[in-house]
C-alpha cells in the first residue's frame, strides 16, 4: 500500500467516523422510535443542574449556627 | 481508480460496523434508558415542587422538612447520575453492568419506598405541595423499579 492510499484512507475514516458515532448515538429499534443514548447527555446536564439547585436550597434552609 | 476501490471498501466496512452495533444493541438497555429518561423528568418535577414550596413567603414547609427532602433528592439525583454514566458508553448490558447498576439503584429505591410512606411528607399542610411531592415520589418509585426490572436477565 503506498502512502497516497494510506493518507486517503485516513482522511476518509476521519470524515466517516463522526457519522458512525452519530448513528451509534441514535439507534432506532424495532419496538418503537426510541433512542438508546441520545438522551444521556441532556439527562446528565439536567441531573447536574438539579444537584446544584438542590444543594443551594439545602444550604439556604440549613439551621444557622 | 484504486483509490475509489479503497474508498468503497472502507465505506462497506463502515456500514458493516454500523450494522454490527445495531444488531448488538440490547432491548433491555433501550428500556432501561427510557426509564432513566422518565426518572430524570420525575426528579426534576419533584425538585420544581419542593423548590417552589421552599421559595414561598412564608415557606410552605418547615426548614427541617426542606432539608430532609433535599437530602433525599440529592441521593436520588446522584444515583441517577451514576446510572447514566454507567449506561452512556455501552451498547449491550453485560453481567457486570447489571450488577453495577443494581448496586446503584437498590439503595435509592429503598429510600424512595420509605419517602412514599413518610408521615412528615404526608403531613404537609399545603395540599398542592403535598400532592406534587407525593405524585412525583410515586412516579420516581415506578420509573426506578422499572429500571431495576430491566437488569434481570431475560
Amino acid at each position: 500500500m503506498d502512502l497516497e492510499k494510506i493518507v486517503e484512507a485516513v482522511n476518509l475514516f476521519n470524515t466517516t467516523a463522526p457519522a458512525i458515532a452519530q448513528i451509534f448515538m441514535s439507534i432506532k429499534h424495532a419496538d418503537g422510535t426510541e433512542t438508546v443514548l441520545t438522551h444521556v447527555h441532556s439527562n446528565q446536564e439536567q441531573v447536574a443542574k438539579n444537584i446544584a439547585d438542590i444543594q443551594a436550597m439545602i444550604d439556604a434552609h440549613q439551621p444557622k449556627g | 481508480m484504486r483509490i475509489r476501490i479503497a474508498r468503497t471498501r472502507l465505506l462497506a466496512a463502515a456500514v458493516i460496523m454500523m450494522l454490527v452495533v445495531v444488531a448488538c444493541t440490547d432491548d433491555q438497555l433501550v428500556r432501561l434508558s427510557n426509564a432513566l429518561d422518565d426518572t430524570t423528568a420525575a426528579l426534576t418535577a419533584l425538585h420544581t415542587g419542593v423548590a417552589a414550596a421552599a421559595a414561598a413567603n412564608p415557606p410552605l414547609m418547615s426548614d427541617a422538612l426542606i432539608v430532609k427532602i433535599g437530602g433525599l433528592e440529592l441521593k436520588m439525583n446522584k444515583a441517577l447520575q451514576d446510572a447514566l454514566n454507567a449506561t452512556e458508553k455501552v451498547a449491550k448490558l453485560s453481567p457486570a453492568d447489571r450488577t453495577n447498576l443494581s448496586n446503584i439503584l437498590t439503595p435509592v429505591i429503598s429510600a424512595v419506598n420509605d419517602a412514599v410512606k413518610d408521615p412528615d411528607i404526608a403531613g404537609i399542610k399545603n395540599e398542592k405541595t403535598r400532592a406534587t411531592i407525593q405524585t412525583s415520589l410515586v412516579l420516581i418509585q415506578t420509573t426506578l423499579t422499572t429500571s431495576q426490572l430491566m437488569l434481570v436477565k431475560k
